[in-house]
């Protein structure tokens, strides 16, 4: 949640007042801590017990901050007025608390006079903000933190300056010369129901290693990691390691952290590509190929994947999925002379950032909609192949025939899965009315 | 310079904007060619040539042979893809605030050219004409339904005419400073010099350059491009209400630097010189940017069969091959001259085809050369192959008639069997003391072949529907 607040100087009589008894405060175990981003005022990160991280403005953490139990809404008004220099309603507090606030759970309404909460604002140098992934679903910790810590500490060593040079060096030589077919002709590769198992099992091992990957960055910049456990994001089975406390360092060491997965997946390719010299296994090209497949999926910056938020910290724009949206629309309206200016890049510093704010936001748009045309076109035909799948299913003979039409089968079924997750999180938020509660 | 009230100015915006729109019309078909190209090499393709013409541009590009489908459909796409992208950076870029006057101006002007060729010029437009331009020929490679194209060329449309009206709003709005436009008619009179007026010019300019060239027609052709007539009409007397927010209705107050005009003027003849000079407007013998030390020959585009029965039980078959279709002629020129740098597509197409043709499996192939004088049919005739050369047991290919007691020999047209094209010339021989009876070919409608004394079947191919799927040749 990145929350913009301008607040205006007169009251808001549209908004009623909600009785005096009730009062706010900020629910215990959030932590609050400076954001290092690209905004042109300074930028928190609430953090909840859960794990979930919030993007504030100064203004509205103030608020926060102010929510003690104690005080009550006509108080916090008096005191951003003074803050603000300018006059600030009881209303309007009231209408930002209850949009942004309680709405992401980070206040709890209390009866006036209620003990008061035991949160204060963490020094910069203290603080531990958090990093979730709303779209994740089906969280599975594989790992124990306490193991995944004692993994990663193994690996720092690939983050000194000389082992990186020659390990990108050895990664960029290695893809050249197997797909150049340097030194060994690549074969059409022709697997069985067995042989993807194994190939598979192959892949797998090397998306947990992208995972230490993450996890060892973290720990090269003595920063805690949580746990390497299994997810889904949007309906694509993945790992994933608990990197909450990253928020706290820089934007050029999340960076780091970002392209750490990446770039320990594909260390994995060197002793593969070895052994395919030495024995021209065909395990050893599918894994390659599965991995170089993967890495591209993982920088696409379309998606929540690795490629997004490595943008997202190179560049200091916070929450560049949302905000790319909101700019999108807010372009087309100014050039359609619909409004006059376009507010969202008011909050951003920077020429370059503003241009590829918008250049993000309008590819984006057109990516997706593309890409929902293609899948909605796609889908009858999946849904008629669910249909003959699962009759081929029960007339299948044999273990190896039963797993292939299972794989089918579950692909598309994933398909599906992919295409109604995805236009929910788009197609059906442009429907949506905006629900939040109003004062009373 | 500054000149008085009345006419002159609007005139004056008109000859600066007729240069403005030119160069700027000519720049981004060069890139918007340059797009295709770039996409072909980044899938895998090659990209040997690029020319930009009266008639707009070309591109030509070649995947090896086996290549699916959609990879050309990519290819096909990335030019509007260009002109899309290349308008959103336009967008963006004002959005984002340029300082500079000239340069707001510059960049709108960008992105409303760009968003226009989106709508007219790749085809986009109509969306129920089916096949036409790039636009259609990729989504119907695809193999979408008809509906689903149409509504894509519709969404599309939507969004190219949405870009269309901002940019031209963005710069009519900041025209609209130094001209008045109160009323419909003032308004008319600033379109009619910023589009209208240089818009006739220079496709009336073009237009005369094309009928010069033998092109047939003009940039438009009223009788088969009244959609876009009227689209273009519709345009120009829509677009006064484009221009929202009047400034002015004091009198004109337009000064252009001489500096300026002059320097527009520069670059547009400097376009049209270069363009002259290094492309020409021929499009059978083209100049252009030759980007391939030779052309790349990966696919089989144009073949001819030479197939003779032996008295000595065998069947000699000769593939002649070109890589280039009818329209690269000038490519097959270049290439002639020289041996192929390899030979791995020819081989791989004549063991993948001859078994079509001959419909056997046992056949061997003996031999291939760079035949630089043959007679070879695409089209019309003209000289050079790549020839190979296969034998086959005539026992393996041949049966019995019942009716005639002769031999049965089986010819299959394997690009014609799948839809694809047709062979453009076969020829069967027979040596002494073999002799042709008959001839039947499938489907009847199939035209027949011109038979030469009993010892020679040549059929000439111009056309898909004449052509036949199967001949059966009955000889003794």
């Amino acid at each position: 949640m990145t929350a913009a607040m301008n607040l205006p100087v007169t009251s808001d009589p549209s908004v009623s007042l909600a009785p005096q008894a009730a009062t706010f405060r900020m629910r215990p175990g959030l932590q609050l801590m400076p954001l290092d981003s690209s905004a042109t005022t300074p930028q928190f990160v609430a953090r909840d017990s859960n794990g979930k991280s919030y993007v504030l403005s100064e203004s509205l953490k103030d608020i926060l901050v102010m929510l003690d139990g104690e005080r009550d809404l006509e108080q916090v008004a008096r005191d951003v007025s003074r803050r603000e220099g300018a006059i600030v309603s009881e209303a309007r507090i009231r209408e930002v608390i209850e949009r942004y606030l309680v709405a992401h759970g980070l206040v709890e309404e209390t009866p006036r006079g209620g003990p008061p909460t035991d949160v204060t604002v963490l020094p910069d140098d203290a603080t531990r903000a958090g990093r979730s992934k709303f779209d994740f679903i089906f969280r599975i910790p594989l790992i124990k933190p306490a193991a995944a810590v004692w993994l990663a500490d193994r690996f720092t060593w690939l983050y000194r300056p000389l082992i990186a040079l020659l390990a990108v060096a050895g990664i960029v030589f290695s893809h050249v010369a197997f797909y150049g077919e340097w030194f060994r002709q690549r074969d059409v590769l022709s697997f069985g129901a067995t042989e993807y198992v194994i190939a598979y099992g192959l892949v797998l091992c090397t998306a947990i290693f992208h995972e230490i990957g993450h996890a060892a960055a973290c720990r090269t910049f003595k920063c805690e990691h949580g746990a390497i456990g299994f997810l889904l994001y949007i309906i694509f089975p993945a790992f994933y390691v608990n990197l909450s406390n990253a928020w706290r360092l820089s934007g050029r060491q999340r960076a780091i952290i970002d392209v750490g997965g990446v770039y320990f997946q594909l260390i994995t390719t060197l002793p593969l590509f070895l052994v395919y010299l030495l024995t021209g296994n065909a395990y050893c090209a599918a894994v390659i190929y599965s991995v170089d497949v993967m890495v591209l999926i993982s920088l696409n910056p379309f998606l929540k994947f690795d490629g997004y938020w490595l943008l997202v910290d190179l560049t200091g724009l916070v929450n560049l999925q949302r905000r790319g949206l909101r700019v999108g629309k807010e372009v087309v309206l100014w050039s359609l002379g619909v409004i006059k200016d376009i507010p969202t890049f008011k909050d951003v510093k920077g020429a370059w950032r503003k241009f590829l704010l918008a250049f993000y936001s309008l590819v984006t748009i057109a990516f997706f909609s593309t890409f929902l045309l293609l899948l909605l076109v796609l889908a009858p035909n999946k849904v008629w192949e669910i249909i003959t799948g699962a009759r081929n299913l029960t007339a299948s003979s044999g273990a190896a025939s039963f797993l292939m039409s299972l794989g089918r089968l579950l692909l598309n079924v994933f398909f599906l899965l992919f295409v109604y997750r995805l236009l929910k999180s788009t197609l059906f938020k442009v429907f949506k009315k905006r629900t939040w509660r109003k004062a009373t | 310079m500054k000149l008085g009230t009345g006419k002159r100015q609007y005139l004056l915006l008109a000859l600066l904007m007729t240069f403005v729109l030119y160069s700027i019309y000519e720049a981004l078909t060069f890139f918007h060619e340059l797009g295709h190209g770039v996409a072909a090499v980044s899938l895998g393709g090659y990209f040997p040539f690029v020319q930009v013409d009266a008639d707009g541009g070309r591109s030509i590009f070649f995947f090896p042979l086996g290549s699916p489908s959609w990879k050309e459909a990519l290819v096909l796409l990335s030019g509007p893809v260009f002109n899309f992208l290349a308008a959103v950076f336009a967008l963006v870029v004002v959005a984002v605030g340029v300082k500079s006057r000239s340069w707001r101006l510059f960049w709108a002007l960008l992105g409303g050219v760009s968003s226009l060729m989106v709508i007219n010029v790749t085809g986009v437009f109509p969306p129920w004409w089916r096949n036409y331009k790039e636009t259609g020929q990729a989504l119907e490679m695809l193999g979408f339904p008809f509906a689903f194209v149409v509504a894509v060329k519709c969404v599309w449309l939507v969004l190219g005419a949405l870009l269309v009206i901002s940019f031209f709003r963005l710069y009519f709005r900041e025209v609209s400073a130094d001209f008045p436009t109160g009323s419909y008619r003032q308004r008319l009179a600033l379109v009619s010099s910023v589009l209208i007026a240089p818009g006739v010019v220079i496709m009336g300019a073009l237009s005369v350059v094309m009928l010069n060239s033998g092109f047939g027609e003009g940039v438009i052709n009223p009788r088969r491009h009244w959609p876009h007539l009227i689209l273009l009409l519709l345009t120009f007397a829509l677009m006064p209400f484009v221009i929202t927010s009047a400034r002015s209705d004091k009198p004109i107050s337009f000064a252009l630097p001489r500096k300026q005009l002059l320097a527009w003027a520069c670059v547009a003849i400097a376009i049209a010189v270069s363009q002259a000079i290094v492309f020409g407007n021929d499009r059978r013998d083209p100049r252009g940017l030759f980007l391939m030390k030779s052309p790349p020959e990966v696919n089989i585009e144009a073949c001819n069969v030479s197939v003779t029965l032996g008295s000595d039980d065998k069947v000699h078959v000769r593939l002649l091959m070109r890589p280039f279709s009818q329209g690269h002629e000038f490519l097959w020129e270049r290439a002639n001259g020289r041996e192929p740098s390899e030979w791995k597509y020819y081989e791989q197409f004549a063991r993948t085809n001859l078994r079509v043709l001959l419909g056997t499996d046992d056949f061997s192939i003996v031999g291939r050369h760079a035949d630089r004088s043959a007679k070879f049919f695409n089209g019309t005739w003209g000289i050079g192959a790549r020839v190979i050369e296969a034998e086959a047991r005539m026992s393996s290919l041949v049966t019995g008639d019942s009716n005639s007691g002769g031999r049965v020999l089986k010819l299959v047209d394997f690009w014609r069997t799948r839809g694809v094209g047709y062979i453009d010339f076969t020829e069967m021989n027979v040596d002494d003391g073999l002799e042709i009876k008959s001839v039947r070919v499938d489907p009847s409608s199939a035209n027949p072949p011109a038979m030469r004394s009993g010892k020679q079947l040549q059929w000439t191919n111009t056309s898909l529907a004449t052509t036949f799927a199967t001949a059966y040749v009955t000889f003794d």
